[in-house]
């Protein structure tokens, strides 16, 4: 993922358009597709983008990006394979038996 | 407590996800799955206080599209997911502590207390109220 996927990743799952993001991080509102060209942000830019998608600069830099995908190449691989939907408990605490049945069919929607 | 849960579960719907409110056992916490934007919240859960938090917690873990394995298992300890979804969660909580409190009667004991913040995002707690009263 580029640095420009990352931020069109973010934008979408808040329900925010790259100009919206641009504006409320104080860039022109066209700044963020220069990214899609080549062109790496600088350091400060990808500072104020992360804050207005309240991320982390290295969910957004594809240079961390890839020396973690490099790190867990194997790792990727394996996980890959599994598309099963992920179900998260607060704090990772586990779950009583009794409810498990109820919460997994609310939650897998169908 | 209940005005805030209510806040909470719009500001879940304005973002297209699903809540859904079912008492169960007194032990069962918060679930979410992020993929489908559907969250479960116990509301017989043994600790009241604690269930804007909890709900506010898997609301981020929605918006920070916490749905594959390999985002999971990549977070380090610092960036990983659950504790971007304990700051965003006390993010969105500060300001209901906040609220009109005068500032010498904002601590960081009052808001754990108020949300029964466990003791382990104690600094978590501390770097956000601070955030936010510092702007």
């Amino acid at each position: 993922m580029t640095t420009f996927d990352n931020i069109k990743k973010y934008s979408s799952l808040r329900k925010l358009s790259l100009r919206e993001v641009a504006r409320k991080a104080g860039l022109s509102e066209n700044a963020l597709y220069r990214y899609n060209q080549g062109i790496e942000p600088k350091f400060e830019t990808l500072k104020a983008v992360a804050k207005v998608l309240n991320v982390s600069v290295s969910d957004l830099s594809q240079q961390y990006d890839q020396e973690k995908a490099d790190n867990h190449k194997k790792t990727d691989v394996d996980l890959a394979k599994d598309d099963e939907d992920i179900i998260l408990s607060f704090d990772g605490k586990p779950i009583p038996d009794e409810d498990k049945e109820l919460i997994r069919r609310l939650l897998r929607g169908k | 407590m209940d005005e805030i849960l209510k806040d909470l579960a719009n500001y879940a719907l304005d973002h297209k996800i699903g809540v859904f409110f079912r008492p169960v056992s007194l032990e069962t916490v918060a679930q979410v799955n992020p993929r489908k934007r559907l969250i479960f919240i116990n509301t017989n859960y043994k600790i009241k206080e604690q269930l804007p938090l909890q709900l506010a917690h898997e609301i981020c873990h929605v918006m920070n599209g916490d749905d594959s394995l390999n985002r999971l298992y990549y977070s380090s300890s610092l960036y990983g997911v659950e504790n971007q979804a304990n700051i965003g969660a006390l993010r969105m909580l500060a300001p209901y502590y906040i609220e009109d409190k005068p500032e010498e009667y904002i601590t960081v004991d009052g808001f754990m207390e108020t949300f029964a913040i466990p003791e382990h995002q104690r600094a978590i707690a501390e770097h956000v109220l601070f955030n936010v009263i510092g702007t």
